[in-house]
């Protein structure tokens, strides 16, 4: 039986772009200041719920969506960032571990006490498909592909090219240094924290159609997007991407080949060798933030 | 000075009135009834559901005067959807709260696990949660099944088949203790009708991505794909057919016997066939009131989650209330030849293993976004539209 090369690669690269939106922020916040996030999924999750509600609910174009909920992610990551991670932000590692840990069973149970505990949809969105060299390739993958793409790159070029961005890349490198600087670190963790936000917002939101929208929706990427971050390089942009790439690959041709059973588990292999031969990730060295 | 006859006779009056008192409030305890259900992990939500029915079934039980006198009140942990914990949450409503009766948490592999426990504690565990027959299995005698058994699911899986000629299955399920029972099940059922079952794949908890099964089943073309799991599995496997332009000529799935699927999934939900075990409009025992306090209370009909903890409860209570005391052996030997009937149908056991046989299945088809039931023909609201019209003429 011939195997359907082209169906895999495509299903396989725009499995790895949700993978990209999902890792981006986290791998910002990660990159510039040494929190591991675990409330970004719910971020995300709420995202995807608001925009259910917005959409299917208050009758929205799906477009003020997408403007609208990284808005108010942003607004409420500045929150958690100001009340919360502020304090902890230069504590070991494991304390802010341990309350984004809680901040996310708090708003996952938030999320269950206003939306309930089934599942939303957005039907009728982005739903179909456009054939592209024989094969037919999902709308709504495709566009969160492209955005994917689109705000990682916009998130590196900003990092690079502006006052701000500069600023952030120098809090992250050497804290210190930044603050002799005259760089305000505060702000700049501010806005920080917010940007990656806004960036699991917009996942949600371009998840929403795609994606049976819960309370847990997060979590059952977080993990796939903590492996994209650890293969790709912590605080790398186009590692990110890159990694998000193979993975995606990796588990639908895996899946095709030996069953999703195995292609899921050969996603953590690889970020188990990756761990133990090259720890700051395949493109860690070259590219770093 | 008091004499001894006084005093005896003092002491008699208020040894009198303590032993009454102590009766009255004996008979007022309030019964502790215990189980874990997922409220975390990935069967949060439909663990919400299923606790639900819990809920109903206890309101119900106070407001008719409480079980044996006793009002009941209920324990509950969380067991995150792991069947480890479960099992140790068991050992501790067993060991530690002391509960007199226990429920089951909700999935097979909590199930399996938690039954475990109570069996090696003599407590009567009545699975209303497991659709797993292998629960039942292992030489238990502590264990019953309230829940529908997992060939219930598939048993209308051929009459509609050859009905509407199709020939070949791939089943695609989340891989768990019901979905490998399913696969046997099925195995017989077409060994027995002449039927091919082209592939059988399991994907794990939390998969989101179905595109290298689609491309599997796409290129064998098979006619049925079957697969078993939870809602959420269910509306992202359509909306992902949808999304490559794939449909197979008949898409069965337990998930979308729940409410939240039509609504998800819209148009795209259309014609797609539920494995329903419950359904509101069902004239049960006990039904028109259990659907009119789910609605009351929750604002919407139950689902066939709230169902299995209902009947499971409503079947525990009855044996109890025919023993006529909590005691575990006693109710444990009236469970064994057992049979009444609840909101989800007559409940039977089988004699040897415990297993569930006395529940039927149903097959629902999406219809103007309700469920119409399709098979069996005595319960039917609609006939079936197969195979289901493409994508682009609805």
């Amino acid at each position: 039986m011939n195997v359907p090369v082209l169906e895999l690669l495509v299903g396989g690269i725009l499995l790895g772009g949700l993978y990209a939106l999902m890792a981006g922020g986290l791998n910002l916040i990660f990159g510039v200041m040494r929190v591991i996030n675990f409330a970004h999924g719910e971020f995300l999750a709420i995202g995807a719920l608001v925009t259910v509600s917005l959409v299917a609910g208050a009758q929205m174009p799906y477009w003020a969506a997408l403007l609208i909920v990284p808005a108010g992610a942003a607004l409420a990551g500045l929150v958690l960032q100001k009340v919360v991670i502020r304090r902890l932000v230069d504590a070991p590692l494991i304390m802010s571990l341990l309350a984004t840990y809680a901040v996310s069973t708090v708003l996952v149970n938030v999320a269950i006490l206003i939306w309930g505990g089934g599942y939303r949809g957005l039907p009728g969105i982005l739903a179909g498909s456009v054939r592209v060299a024989g094969v037919d390739v999902s709308q709504s993958r495709l566009v969160a592909f492209a955005v994917a793409v689109g705000t990682s790159l916009g998130v590196w070029i900003f990092l690079r090219a502006t006052r701000t961005g500069r600023a952030i890349r120098s809090v992250a490198q050497a804290p210190e240094l930044a603050i002799i600087s005259g760089i305000s670190v505060e702000r700049v963790r501010n806005i920080t924290f917010a940007l990656g936000s806004a960036m699991a917002g917009l996942a949600g939101v371009l998840m929403a159609p795609t994606f049976a929208s819960d309370a847990q929706l997060g979590s059952r990427f977080l993990i796939k997007a903590f492996a994209v971050i650890i293969v790709g390089g912590m605080g790398s942009y186009p590692g990110a991407i890159a990694a998000a790439m193979l993975l995606g690959i990796l588990e639908v041709f895996g899946g095709y080949a030996f069953g999703q059973v195995i292609g899921s588990a050969m996603l953590y292999l690889v970020m188990l060798a990756v761990l133990l031969i090259r720890p700051r990730g395949l493109f860690g060295a070259q590219v770093r933030v | 000075m008091v004499t001894p006859t006084r005093r005896s006779a003092t002491a008699g009056l208020i040894g009198l009135a303590a032993t009454g008192w102590t009766a009255r409030a004996r008979a007022a305890e309030p019964l502790r009834m215990g189980f874990a259900v997922s409220q975390s992990g990935n069967l949060a939500d439909s663990g919400e559901l299923f606790k639900r029915g819990v809920d109903l079934w206890k309101d119900s039980i106070n407001a008719r005067g409480g079980l044996l006198g006793r009002p009941v009140e209920i324990v509950v942990y969380d067991d995150r959807s792991d069947p480890a914990t479960a099992a140790r949450l068991y050992e501790r409503l067993i060991t530690g709260d002391k509960v007199e009766l226990l429920l089951s948490p909700w999935g097979s592999a909590s199930c399996a696990t938690a039954s475990a426990v109570a069996e090696k504690h003599k407590r009567v565990f009545l699975n209303a949660g497991g659709a797993s027959e292998s629960i039942h299995l292992r030489g238990f005698k502590y264990v019953f099944q309230s829940a529908p058994a997992i060939g219930a699911y598939v048993s209308g899986v051929a009459p509609m088949a050859t009905r509407h000629g199709f020939k070949t299955i791939a089943v695609v399920s989340r891989d768990y203790p019901a979905a490998r029972d399913m696969s046997k099940a099925l195995e017989k059922i077409a060994a027995e009708n002449g039927l091919k079952i082209d592939s059988v794949e399991y994907f794990p908890a939390g998969t989101t991505d179905y595109s290298s099964n689609i491309a599997r089943v796409r290129q064998a073309n098979s006619d049925i794909w079957i697969g078993i799991g939870y809602p959420n599995e269910a509306i992202e496997m359509v909306r992902q057919f949808r999304a490559v332009n794939y449909l197979p000529k008949m898409f069965i799935h337990n998930g979308p016997a729940q409410d939240d699927f039509a609504a998800a999934t819209g148009k795209d939900g259309e014609y797609v066939i539920a494995i329903s075990l419950y359904e509101p409009v069902l004239k049960t025992e006990g039904n028109a009131e259990f659907v009119a306090a789910h609605k009351a209370k929750y604002k919407s009909e139950p689902g066939y989650y709230a169902a299995f903890s209902y009947q499971g409860a409503t079947v525990l209570e009855r044996a109890v209330t025919k023993t006529g005391s909590f005691d575990q052996d006693k109710i444990r030997e009236t469970l064994t030849t057992f049979e009444t009937d609840g909101v989800m149908g007559h409940h039977k056991v089988d004699p040897k293993t415990y297993v569930q046989i006395g529940l039927k299945g149903l097959l629902d088809q999406i219809r103007g976004g309700k469920r119409e039931i399709v098979w069996p023909d005595d319960l039917k609201t609609a006939d079936a539209v197969l195979p289901m019209p493409g994508w682009d003429k609805r």
